[in-house]
């Protein structure tokens, strides 16, 4: 068996609570209030511990992440960027993003060491895309890592009503592949180590997660209604002391009510807020749109919509899953599913060319999301100027299951904290300064998480 | 300026001790409290009144207060430190008028004697405890033991408050507000998501919604499959699993058989086959075949074997028939093994190699000829590929004269640069060797061949090798295989090539040649058909087919093929189990099967993917139509070939939505019963009326479909007051009145569980047995050596000794600390949990806590620490060493064991980039020895943040000056020895003997008492010699956890008892019968004006 190089740290799991608000200066004052603060309640640090905190200026919009993954690598001749004076260069498979070459970086050379090593050609190398962790194959212990995105989720996803959106377009596969589940392929957000993070692909779905179901707040009365009458009736029961006790709870479901009544109206008390208060799409149709372009279109506009909303800041969309059965006869001259038929095309010209369509038919979707993104102004800068988005394969030769050099672009400008518009090649570095692991430090660094390690790196990107 | 008494507060046990000397004088009755005599009065004003009174009072204590307020019950905590005072002599202070001797004792004696009698009068009182709402801990276990379930809602919880005796659970500080009330509805609404509701009773699945429901589903269907079932593999990497369950079967069908030879006496196959962990029916079937004489070849033989299996030997000693038993076992297994031969022999065709196999007649396809097609592969710097080619015959006891005539062998090599190469004959490409055994261009009798054929005659094996050419990354090997009409008409063989140098793939490649038309054959097949029936290899196929298993029918299975994806994607499950429910299966079992068949179907669109697929392979259209819309005139129409398809999809469509519908009456009963459990008491009338009237208005006025209802009654459910409080309900007695059995169970549950009531306490509630102590304390003995006790270590021990929720403490500078991981953090968090577990569930004296000589690690934490962790005996799994943490004896050595040496209270008490003698002492001081310590002054300054010395002075140094201050010395005297005796752990915990500067540890201090205190040896010695005054903290903090409220001086005799108790050696268990047994505990303060 092969050892991981280097353990996540939770193996464990814990029963977790907000410290910070644990911290809080109203719940201190309480506690102080009892008889005795818990013992440590005086001893916090006085700034992070983790060095300088990057994290949203007040006023400005705050900053959001997302990540599209598309499986099964690419045409590895035609995936390249050069530099030139008049903004960078782009091979056939980069094509789609030229007109937002300016807002993006290309990431080159970057990667994870443990996928690398997996002999698992596929899953070995799959579901630890963010988590740079080792894959467990050992059929009867699932165990990769918890990845960066549930890592924000975890730590900021209290800010918004989602903590995350984890997306997707195909199914959570379980059959076995290659003697490993297939929930490997099919997800690339771990909430632990052992625990992914449960994929939506039903755009209805994540739009009511998103945007709320006007049923639920009028349910939400309904079950209020009832509990009041459980109190009320059990009012008359209590002693006089504890009716005061119960009193407190009467005035809070008065008080819910009262805010449901004046949902419309909400307003925040930050001092930025958000440019959309209502969605501006339809709640799309309770089935899956039996067309796949459609399917995808409908899940980016979702993340737009959750960001515009300001519902969470973190997202990340499976364009398909690893070993994908899809089936790409939707684009003109292409035929066949997308793993077998057209990754591993056994160089015939006419499957390479339809494999290119199919790289090329994901970067589009990517460009679509930065188009999308691009257009919705925040005042004084772009939803794109302040988001960081990741579009990523695990794979870069999809047919020779090349671990070593990721396929990656990162767009963006994360609220002034990335110059995009650049080649960032990091091939000709020593291996230390490869790690896609330091890559996501540098973006949780950005996202307010700052964290001393992750995965195989202590190290932030350099360059960035 | 000088200070009083509250900076000498009394030490509890000796004051204690103290009161008891003077119960005998307390002869005065309740209602006869004389008022307080002048001189009394008098005498406190001239001696006390100075300090102790007006707005700012010294130590806080205003006598002129307590003697206006009349009230010792009330202020008991004032006056004891009042009489400790003067008993002592400590006050007045020395420069002070002192009263004459006569006076302080009639004002001491006094003061003993008012405090006796409230004592005496209170003694039981339950006291004042105001109505606790689940704190947030509370609320998560609670729902763990309500769902089975680690669902975490509760962290969205606004963190709890600390009251009482310093716990969470105390109602006083438990506030509530819609924020509150607003994430206990989401929290709700969570859990409720994760409800089941299909076809079979309520119940819970770790993933939430839809996609929840078909994971149960599939879950349940898989565990059925691997506890019921057996198969050989699964697919491409698939596990074999329940293969034991052959040769169990025969073994226990033999001892059926002989069950009156073996002594057995009225064993059924039910107790056979439970013995052997079967399921009964399966045993039954098996016994049953194996007596059948009129069975075809194979099953013939097996069944011919088995009967001859001997009868165990008469009047045999126990020993010699467990021996001849073995025996039998023995040949039990070996004749399973023929099973599995057999079903592999005839069930692996060419090219089948990846699939379990089972036998069918559509897939059982045997032909006179056939094209063998086989890669070579070989590791690097091979130079020759060794090949076998073999000719056996299929049925036993039979040596074939078959002919088979091998046409076109021929050789493609595979070049790196994917170039296409030509083929070569065989002849070609072999050793000279190789070309003489094959024979090529000879005939083995007169016909004819070509110069590159060659023929086999009979079962002998021939090796041939091939040089493999310069380049060549593999080969194909390509040749047709014919059985010769007439020489070999009857013979049914197996033909196959083997290569012998160990590669990924293709190493082997056969196929079973005969002569389909002849008789032989025809009678073959009928009884390999026949056995792959009765004893298959595979008992079900995987619900959910794996990469190489087939697909059903009329789809096109090749691998790879879009109709095969789509059926992965669209229809994704497959039901082939019909061995198993038939012949393994007991009735109730079949049932859950069932239904967790009709719950994965119905939590998609499967028959909709079904009906969807099936128009596009048979053609015909279909429109807008879904299943739901399907009639029988629909149907009728359809081409006859999808009609058969879809006729009996239709049916189960229809069977399986009627299943869904007639379970919704279950799933009402089972959100009542939900009910009870959640809110720990039976319903009343009128709650189970107002509840079902909710989910028919539900039903009926918001159109909510039966899931939906459901969860929104179990989302009401944990909303209610009745789920999130602990109601006690007020009684008629105005004083106090016995709580309910209900209210019994809960206080026990929640203070040994943090959670409600289970089953047996239930049923002891319901049965109105909780009133009696007896019963009680069985319970707790039996709580508290539960597992559900390491709760009870995590909150109470928890909290009171400052690790609660040590695995979120942030206090650490890790960039001073590298080093510190989540890993550390979590192992520490454990260590501590583990210690208090230990003392908990083993009943250890508590006194162990402090002075344990072992402790708890894993490999991390060992290192962090220095302590040598042993080499792993076994190849565990790795990570079990690095995670789990067992216990190491005799660890005084390496400076752990104990309280004071855990990790955690090392590290909460120190700051972030150094230690803290001050905070260590102080927990010493307060948790330890139950003292209480008045906060510093808002002047108090501070202390560097670093233990770098910023003008020269170390900590050390510094607090030295401090204590100079006359206003700091009365406290940080008690305090600063016990710190620095604990300096030599850093602020990770780790021992170390010098400063980060090289400075060396110094760790001695003096008490104020003259004790001196050298080192951490010599604190836990001291601490041995205050171990009543431990126990007199212990008891307290355990009652003030139990009761969710301060110490009132109705507890004193109950303290003291518990005190006595410890002395004499007792554990937790024994404190906590004290607890569950008093008044306090069983009792409930009524409606009436504060007693105290």
């Amino acid at each position: 068996m092969r050892v991981p190089l280097l353990l996540h740290a939770d193996a464990m799991q814990l029963p977790r609570t907000h410290w910070s608000e644990a911290l809080s200066r109203r719940v201190f004052l309480r506690s102080a209030g009892g008889t005795l603060a818990l013992p440590w309640l005086a001893s916090l640090p006085q700034r992070s511990a983790y060095g300088k905190r990057v994290s949203d200026t007040p006023g400005k919009p705050p900053r959001r992440f997302a990540c599209v993954y598309f499986s099964n690598g690419v045409e590895p001749e035609h995936w390249w960027a050069k530099p030139s004076p008049g903004g960078m260069q782009f091979g056939p498979v980069l094509q789609p993003l030229l007109p937002y070459r300016d807002d993006l970086c290309v990431l080159e050379g970057l990667f994870n060491a443990q996928s690398v090593a997996n002999p698992s050609a596929h899953l070995g190398r799959m579901p630890n895309l963010l988590s740079g962790a080792w894959v467990s194959l050992d059929q009867n212990d699932l165990r990769v890592g918890r990845t960066m995105d549930q890592v924000l989720a975890q730590r900021i996803g209290k800010h918004t009503v989602l903590p995350s959106l984890v997306l997707g377009i195909e199914p959570t596969e379980l059959r076995l592949e290659d003697g490993l589940s297939m929930l490997y392929g099919s997800c690339i957000s771990w909430s632990s180590p052992t625990r992914p993070t449960t994929k939506e692909i039903y755009p209805s779905r994540a739009f009511d997660a998103i945007v709320g179901n006007r049923r639920q707040a009028g349910l939400d009365r309904t079950i209020l209604d009832q509990v009041l009458a459980d109190a009320k009736s059990l009012r008359p029961q209590l002693a006089v002391r504890d009716r005061v006790k119960l009193d407190e709870y009467l005035e809070s479901i008065r008080d819910i009510e009262r805010r449901i009544d004046r949902a419309a109206n909400e307003e925040r008390l930050e001092g930025w807020r958000p440019t959309l208060a209502k969605a501006d799409m339809p709640r799309p149709a309770d089935e899956i749109p039996q067309n796949v372009p459609d399917h995808m279109r409908l899940i980016l506009d979702l993340i737009v919509l959750a960001f515009r909303m300001d519902r969470t800041r973190i997202a990340t969309c499976m364009l398909n899953n690893d070993l994908s059965q899809m089936n790409f006869g939707f684009l003109e001259g292409v035929q066949g599913s997308l793993h077998l038929d057209l990754t591993h095309n056994g160089r015939d010209p006419a499957r390479e060319a339809m494999y290119l369509k199919t790289n090329q038919f994901h970067v589009a979707q990517f460009a679509y999301l930065l188009r999308r993104l691009k257009e919705i102004d925040e005042g004084d800068q772009t939803l794109l100027d302040s988001s960081l988005l990741l579009f990523c394969s695990n794979l870069f030769d999809g047919d020779k299951h090349q671990a070593d050099r990721m396929p990656m672009v990162l767009a963006g400008g994360g609220g002034g904290s990335v110059t995009p518009g650049r080649l960032l090649d990091y091939r000709d570095r020593p291996v230390k300064d490869r790690r896609a692991c330091s890559l996501y430090l540098s973006l949780m660094d950005r996202m307010g998480v700052a964290l001393p390690q992750f995965g195989d790196s202590d190290r932030r990107l350099a360059d960035l | 300026m000088i200070r009083l008494s509250s900076h000498q507060p009394p030490r509890g046990a000796t004051l204690a001790g103290l009161v008891l000397l003077f119960v005998v004088h307390t002869a005065v009755r309740a209602d006869e409290t004389p008022k307080t005599p002048d001189p009394i009065g008098t005498l406190l004003q001239r001696f006390c009144f100075d300090c102790h009174s007006g707005d700012s009072p010294e130590g806080g204590l205003s006598l002129q207060t307590l003697i206006t307020r009349d009230s010792f019950a009330r202020d008991f905590r004032g006056w004891r430190k009042v009489a400790d005072q003067l008993r002592s002599r400590r006050m007045p202070p020395r420069d002070a008028a002192q009263p004459a001797a006569a006076d302080r004792k009639r004002l001491s004696e006094w003061v003993q004697q008012r405090l006796q009698q409230e004592v005496a009068r209170h003694a039981g009182d339950p006291g004042r405890i105001v109505m606790r709402r689940l704190t947030s801990a509370e609320y998560d276990y609670t729902i763990r033991d309500l769902t089975g379930l680690r669902l975490d809602v509760h962290r969205g919880f606004i963190s709890d408050a600390v009251g009482g005796a310093g716990f969470t659970n105390s109602g006083g500080v438990q506030f509530i507000q819609d924020a509150t009330l607003q994430r206990y509805l989401d929290a709700a609404r969570q859990v409720a998501d994760h409800a089941v509701i299909g076809s079979g009773p309520l119940a819970f699945h770790r993933d939430p919604g839809n996609t929840g429901f078909e994971l149960s589903a599939i879950t349940r269907i898989q565990s059925i499959y691997r506890n019921h079932g057996f198969r050989t593999a699964a697919g491409e990497g698939g596990e074999p699993f329940g293969l034991e369950r052959y040769p169990k079967v025969f073994y226990a069908a033999w001892l059926f058989s002989h069950r009156n030879a073996l002594g057995l006496g009225a064993a059924d196959y039910s107790k056979l086959a439970t013995a052997e962990g079967l399921d009964p029916p399966f045993l039954k079937y098996i016994h049953q075949l194996l007596q059948q004489r009129d069975l075809g070849f194979p099953t013939s033989e097996i069944a011919r074997v088995w009967q001859q299996l001997p009868a165990p030997p008469v009047a045999a000693g126990a020993t010699a028939q467990q021996a001849f038993c073995t025996q039998i076992q023995e040949r039990c297994q070996q004749l399973a093994e023929r099973v599995w031969h057999w079903q592999n022999r005839f069930g692996a065709n060419a090219d089948a190699k990846e699939e379990a196999p089972v036998l069918r007649a559509d897939l059982f396809r045997v032909t006179r000829a056939q094209r063998f097609e086989m890669n070579i592969n070989w590791p690097p710097k091979t130079t020759t590929a060794n090949l076998i080619l073999t000719v056996e015959s299929a049925l036993p006891d039979q040596r074939p004269d078959a002919l088979v005539i091998w046409k076109n062998p021929r050789v493609q090599f595979r070049v790196a640069d994917l170039r296409e190469q030509p083929f070569h004959p065989l002849r070609e490409v072999v050793t000279a060797d190789g070309v003489n055994r094959l024979r090529f261009g000879k005939h083995h009798r007169r016909g004819k061949i070509t110069k590159d054929d060659f023929t086999t005659l009979g079962t002998q094996p021939v090796h041939f090798t091939i040089p493999i050419p310069k380049g060549a990354g593999s080969a194909r090997l390509l040749v047709d295989a014919e059985l010769d009409v007439d020489r070999g008409a009857d013979c049914i063989i197996r033909c196959s090539i083997t290569q012998r140098e160990e590669t990924d793939q293709g190493k082997s490649i056969s196929a079973l040649l005969a002569n389909p038309d002849s008789p032989a054959f025809q009678a073959w097949k009928e009884g390999v058909l026949q056995f792959a029936r009765l004893l298959p290899q595979v008992s079900q196929r995987e619900a959910a087919p794996s990469d190489r298993d087939p697909i059903p029918k009329p789809f096109d299975g090749t691998y790879n093929n879009p109709q095969r994806n789509a059926f992965h994607i669209r229809i994704k499950y497959a039901r082939d189990d019909q061995f198993l429910v038939e012949r393994m299966l007991d009735a109730a079992t079949r049932h859950r099967l069932d239904r967790a068949w009709i719950d994965l179907r119905t939590s998609f669109g499967y028959h909709d993917a079904w009906l969807r697929m099936l128009s596009e392979v048979f053609e015909f259209s279909l429109g807008d139509r879904r299943m739901k819309d399907l009639n029988r005139q629909w149907l009728e129409q359809l081409p006859d070939e999808a009609r058969g398809y879809l006729v009996p999809l239709h049916l189960e469509y229809q069977a399986d939505r009627r299943a869904l519908q007639s379970a919704r009456e279950g799933h009402l009963k089972d959100v009542l019963q939900f009910a009870t459990r959640a809110w720990r008491r039976p319903l009343t009338q009128n709650e189970a009326t107002r509840l079902r009237s909710f989910y028919e208005s539900l039903r009926t006025q918001k159109r909510f479909d039966h899931t939906a209802a459901v969860r929104s009654l179990l989302t009401r459910i944990l909303v209610s007051p009745a789920f999130l409080y602990r109601a006690e309900r007020v009684t008629a007695d105005p004083s106090s009145a016995p709580l309910s059995d209900w209210e019994l169970a809960s206080r026990l549950s929640y203070l040994f569980w943090s959670s409600l009531p289970d089953d047996a306490l239930r049923e002891d509630a319901a049965g109105r047995r909780l009133q009696h102590p007896k019963v009680l304390v069985r319970h707790a003995r039996r709580m508290l050596k539960d597992p559900k006790a390491t709760r009870f270590a995590t909150e109470f021990f928890g909290q009171w000794f400052g690790f609660y929720r040590f695995d979120q403490y942030r206090g650490v500078d890790t960039s001073r600390f590298p080093e510190w991981s989540e890993t550390i953090q979590s192992a520490m968090y454990q260590e501590a949990i583990s210690l208090c577990t230990h003392i908990v569930r083993g009943n250890r004296p508590p006194a162990e806590l402090l002075f344990a000589d072992y402790t708890f690690l894993n490999r991390p934490l060992a290192s962090h620490y220095g302590v040598p962790f042993p080499k792993p005996t076994n190849a565990g799994p790795q990570r079990a060493s690095t995670t789990l943490l067992r216990r190491f004896d005799d660890m005084h050595r390496f400076h752990r064991g104990g309280l004071l040496r855990l990790g955690a209270v090392l590290t909460v008490t120190s700051a972030p980039l150094r230690t803290s003698p001050v905070r260590r002492g102080d927990w010493v001081l307060r948790q330890v020895l139950g003292e209480s310590v008045p906060p510093p002054p808002a002047d108090a300054g501070s202390i560097a943040a670093d233990d770098v010395p910023v003008d020269g002075l170390s900590v050390r140094q510094r607090l030295a000056a401090h204590r100079r201050d006359v206003a700091c010395v009365n406290c940080h005297a008690r305090i600063d020895p016990f710190g620095f005796a604990l300096e030599n752990y850093d602020s990770l915990g780790r021992w170390r003997d010098r400063y980060r500067d090289g400075k060396p540890i110094e760790t001695a201090g003096k008490l104020r008492d003259g004790t001196s205190i050298a080192d951490a040896t010599a604190l836990h010695s001291y601490l041995r010699s205050k171990q009543s005054q431990f126990h007199r903290t212990l008891a307290a903090k355990l009652l003030g956890y139990a009761l969710g409220r301060p110490e009132t001086i109705g507890d004193t005799a109950l303290l003291e008892q518990m005190v006595t108790l410890l002395a004499d050696g007792a554990g937790l268990a024994e404190l906590a019968e004290s607890i569950v047994t008093s008044r306090q505990f069983r009792y409930h303060a009524g409606t009436a004006p504060a007693s105290r």
